[in-house]
């Protein structure tokens, strides 16, 4: 079962079996038919940036794999929340950032580091993998406890103005 | 009911239609004759006198709809704003190029009725009565859908009532002083009164977190100080489309206009976007970047109130630890406050209300209730949320407040006369804030947050009893104010 953790405490997630982010631009490079690519965005809901949400046959799932297009879509809830492959971490404890300099050191190119300048680290699997990103942010909180190392995600929730549900229920 | 799909601005839309005198007899069994004007946001629906014009189709719009009958003609009527839309068998399509028209002709059949200006021309489906409708419908989508054209959509007849801003509408600001004409006399957050020790500062900046906000409206503008998008990276602050729930929440804390004001109108706005819509009653949030722009918030534009009309879904560290830092180290150090709505579900408080640093509204309504799907008000689809994480209650119930300038919007006006939710609560909340910092800069983020939960009302029980549970209370401005001069 997928899971992140918040404030020390795992949060369970549950998997969408058929429901995916698609990132639009790696689509391109998928080996799939241009009509089937049409298809697909045409039944696409808006997500954010280059993602949309696609409902996806079990067929298709190899070849955007491959091309590192979807991404997978996880429900906590009511609440769809997509993880992207980027990890950020945070710590000012100079001794678990050694920690944490030195464990990322030992993941070797599986991990790409970029460090700005407010002390806020960005992690990348190097697979494009989101799913990646989960267990890198995870292995994080259960060996080093930083201050923060969390998947990036995106969140889907109830649209917190009521005309939509007064018309639509 | 039959749904249809349309593109609108880039975003799917869906309009509900149902049998023009079915909606004609719901309305009628809906309103009863005290709330014939009011509960419709004070404007008068007449559904009958809508129906006898749209009945008249030779008359009215012969040519957009030439096979209509009593019996297809559907129409959608959201039953608040007044207007009614009713689709026709003709499709509009801007920007098309010559082999798109001959696309439509001769694989649709459409054939073009009239040209526009700039480009636009109008076509009619080979069909008439409910099947052209539907085949405008289709048409339309699959032009947006082939990316070739710059709209495409049916063509839309709209009933729209007359909308003169009604001589009460001050009066009607029943939120900010209630004088017993809907609801209980008193029951409102005591704005006249606070207002005779101060009407906020404009050293002091709220910053409002939501889909955008219209920073270009006449009663916000002159308080804009910063603004960001989050979620596109534009200059500016301004919403997607319709979306107008930012500008309805700026408009309750800080509105300039004479007739519709904001809670402390002397106020500075900060306007953030962190969210857009997905065009089906959703929002889509990136926790980065709404962590992001939460630090903005505090670290740049140096807002001393974050108002956070949104919540929902579990909660994220980046987002959590963004509030941390504004709580502890905004306002160089003496922290921002920060408020967030509880959630419209009569469920549990939604995350980040919830946080215990965080300042969770919930909802009243003008009886002094917390707003149920049972109370009083009428409005049954929605409750607030409660228990653990909530700290007070403020009005939410048809708050008169600001709309997109201009057509966009919510409505046809600049104003809204019926926003509501804990969306529109959280605004007020922020409000009081912003006015206790106008007269006691020096207090602490905790402090503020003390006295304006201390201050609170207590509200009725259904017993008659006076609640004095934390959460249970609604906002006393003028109370506040004075505890915070005592504190000062």
């Amino acid at each position: 079962m997928p899971y992140f953790y918040a404030a020390g405490k795992r949060v369970t997630l549950e998997m969408e079996s058929s429901l995916w982010a698609l990132d639009t631009e790696a689509l391109s490079f998928a080996e799939i038919a241009e009509s089937t690519r049409d298809q697909i965005l045409a039944d696409a809901q808006i997500l954010r940036g280059k993602y949309v949400l696609v409902h996806l046959p079990s067929a298709l799932l190899d070849s955007l794999r491959a091309a590192h297009a979807v991404q997978p879509v996880y429900r906590c809830d009511d609440t769809v929340l997509v993880a992207l492959p980027e990890v950020r971490v945070e710590e000012s404890r100079p001794e678990r950032l050694q920690l944490l300099h030195d464990w990322l050191k030992s993941q070797g190119r599986r991990i790409e580091v970029s460090e700005s300048e407010d002390g806020r680290i960005t992690l990348r699997p190097s697979s494009g993998d989101a799913e990646e990103a989960l267990e890198i942010a995870n292995a994080l909180q259960e060996e080093i406890t930083p201050e923060l190392a969390e998947a990036r995600f995106i969140r889907s929730v109830r649209s917190p103005g009521l005309e939509f549900r007064r018309r639509f229920g | 009911m039959t749904t249809f799909r349309y593109f609108s601005a880039g975003k799917l839309r869906l309009l509900r239609v149902g049998p023009l005198g079915a909606l004609i007899r719901a309305a009628a069994r809906r309103a009863p004759p005290r709330y014939s004007l009011r509960t419709f946001g004070g404007l008068a629906l007449d559904l009958d006198r809508v129906g006898s014009a749209l009945d008249e189709p030779s008359r009215w719009f012969g040519a957009l709809a030439y096979a209509l009958t009593d019996a297809d003609m559907l129409v959608e009527s959201d039953g608040v704003s007044g207007t009614v839309t009713l689709p026709t068998e003709t499709v509009v399509v801007d920007g098309a190029t010559a082999s798109e028209m001959r696309w439509l002709r001769d694989r649709h059949g459409f054939d073009v009725v009239r040209e526009g200006r700039q480009g636009k021309v109008l076509l009619r489906a080979p069909r008439g009565g409910a099947a052209g409708v539907a085949d405008a419908f289709e048409v339309g989508e699959k032009l947006i859908r082939r990316g070739n054209v710059a709209a495409a959509h049916p063509n839309f007849v709209r009933a729209l009532l007359h909308i003169a801003r009604p001589d009460e509408a001050a009066s009607e600001q029943w939120n900010l002083q209630n004088d017993g004409h809907e609801g209980l006399y008193g029951a409102d957050v005591h704005a006249r009164a606070a207002w005779t020790i101060t009407r906020g500062s404009r050293d002091v900046r709220v910053a409002v977190l939501d889909e955008g906000v219209d920073t270009r409206h006449p009663s916000l503008a002159p308080a804009v100080v910063a603004e960001l998008d989050g979620v596109e990276g534009k200059r500016n602050a301004l919403p997607d489309g319709n979306d107008a729930h930012g500008t309805a929440c700026a408009g309750i804390v800080l509105s300039r206009d004479s007739e519709v004001s904001g809670l402390a109108p002397e106020s500075s706005l900060v306007a953030a976007r962190i969210a857009r819509g997905d065009g089906a009653g959703h929002w889509i949030l990136d926790d980065f970047d709404t962590a992001d722009a939460i630090d903005w918030c505090w670290e740049e534009a140096r807002a001393d109130v974050l108002s956070n009309s949104w919540g929902g879904g579990p909660p994220t560290d980046v987002i959590t630890r963004a509030f941390e830092r504004a709580r502890s180290k905004g306002r160089r150090g003496r922290g921002c406050v920060i408020v967030a709505a509880a959630g419209n579900e009569q469920g549990p408080v939604n995350y980040p209300a919830r946080l215990p640093f965080v300042l969770g509204v919930g909802a009243s309504n003008p009886w002094d209730e917390m707003k149920t799907r049972a109370s009083k008000d009428g409005e049954s689809w929605w409750g607030t949320n409660r228990g653990p994480g909530l700290d007070l209650l403020a009005p939410a119930v048809r708050i008169r407040t600001t709309d997109i300038h201009g057509p966009r919007g919510y409505g046809y006006s600049d104003f809204i006369a019926d926003f509501n939710g804990t969306s529109a609560a959280t605004p007020h909340v922020a409000a009081a804030a912003a006015l206790i910092l106008a007269v006691a800069r020096e207090l602490t983020a905790q402090k503020v947050r003390d006295i304006i939960i201390d201050t609170a009302d207590p509200l009725s029980t259904a017993s008659g009893r006076r609640s004095q549970r934390t959460g249970s209370r609604r906002l006393n401005t003028y109370a506040a104010l004075r505890a915070a001069l005592r504190a000062a």
